[in-house]
């Protein structure tokens, strides 16, 4: 599954070196969407913070 | 073209410290090197298409999400006795390398605010399309893209196509050969 978030932000920058901007906010914005989706699948573990 | 080049070297490091030192990335590191990536995104549109807002917009979007990610992993390992551990990794300079993430992504969110308020690099009256690349442009580009290539491979040689485990110990797909 983390691949496939580099595989996006690979993507991305390909639609960057071959010009087309639309693309690029496109991918982008699923790159991060996909991102946060997974960063929140990833806070499992509880903080045990003592102040 | 300094901030695409600049967020290569911290990508890099990481490189080094998990062939060199053999410590394997936990999944919030790679969540930061995500982040990192994103961040040379909006440079390298900056590059490609001209200077932009929505350009920076995207950097600021990367750096917060990635200094999220960092704080969180900061936060998981800050309490003395903490069941987590004293630390995911060796220190670097004193500081872990999710400690340096969140230096580094704040340290971009106000670069790039230093540079938004330099209005006359903002050519609005040209539409934003591909701009012919010169050589050191084309240089760093190519230099990002082949660090994200590298982490596709070695992510998939580490984790395949199943979640990461949280303590990554070996290359996952290397060991069942």
């Amino acid at each position: 599954m983390m691949t496939a978030l580099f595989v996006l932000a690979f993507l991305t920058m390909l639609a960057i070196w071959f010009g087309n901007r639309k693309v690029v906010f496109l991918l982008s914005l699923a790159t991060l969407t996909a991102g946060i989706f997974w960063f929140n699948h990833h806070i499992t573990d509880p903080l045990k913070l003592n102040f | 073209m300094l901030l695409t080049t600049g967020i290569c070297i911290p990508v890099i490091g990481a490189y080094w410290i998990q062939f060199i030192e053999g410590e394997f990335p936990c999944p919030l590191c790679l969540l930061q090197r995500l982040a990192m990536l994103g961040v040379a995104i909006g440079a390298m549109m900056n590059l490609r298409f001209g200077v932009r807002t929505s350009h920076y917009a995207v950097t600021i979007f990367s750096a917060i999400f990635g200094a999220a990610v960092s704080a969180r992993q900061i936060l998981l390992h800050i309490a003395p006795g903490n069941p987590n551990g004293p630390g995911y990794g060796s220190p670097v300079f004193g500081w872990h390398l999710y400690t340096w993430g969140l230096v580094i992504f704040m340290a971009t969110i106000g670069v790039v605010g230093l540079m938004m308020f330099y209005e006359k690099h903002f050519d609005l009256s040209t539409p934003a399309s591909p701009r012919p690349m010169s050589k050191p442009v084309m240089a760093v580009c190519a230099l990002v893209i082949f660090l994200t290539a590298a982490n596709i491979f070695t992510t998939f040689l580490m984790c395949g196509l199943a979640p990461c485990p949280d303590s990554p110990e070996q290359y996952l797909l290397l060991s069942n050969i």
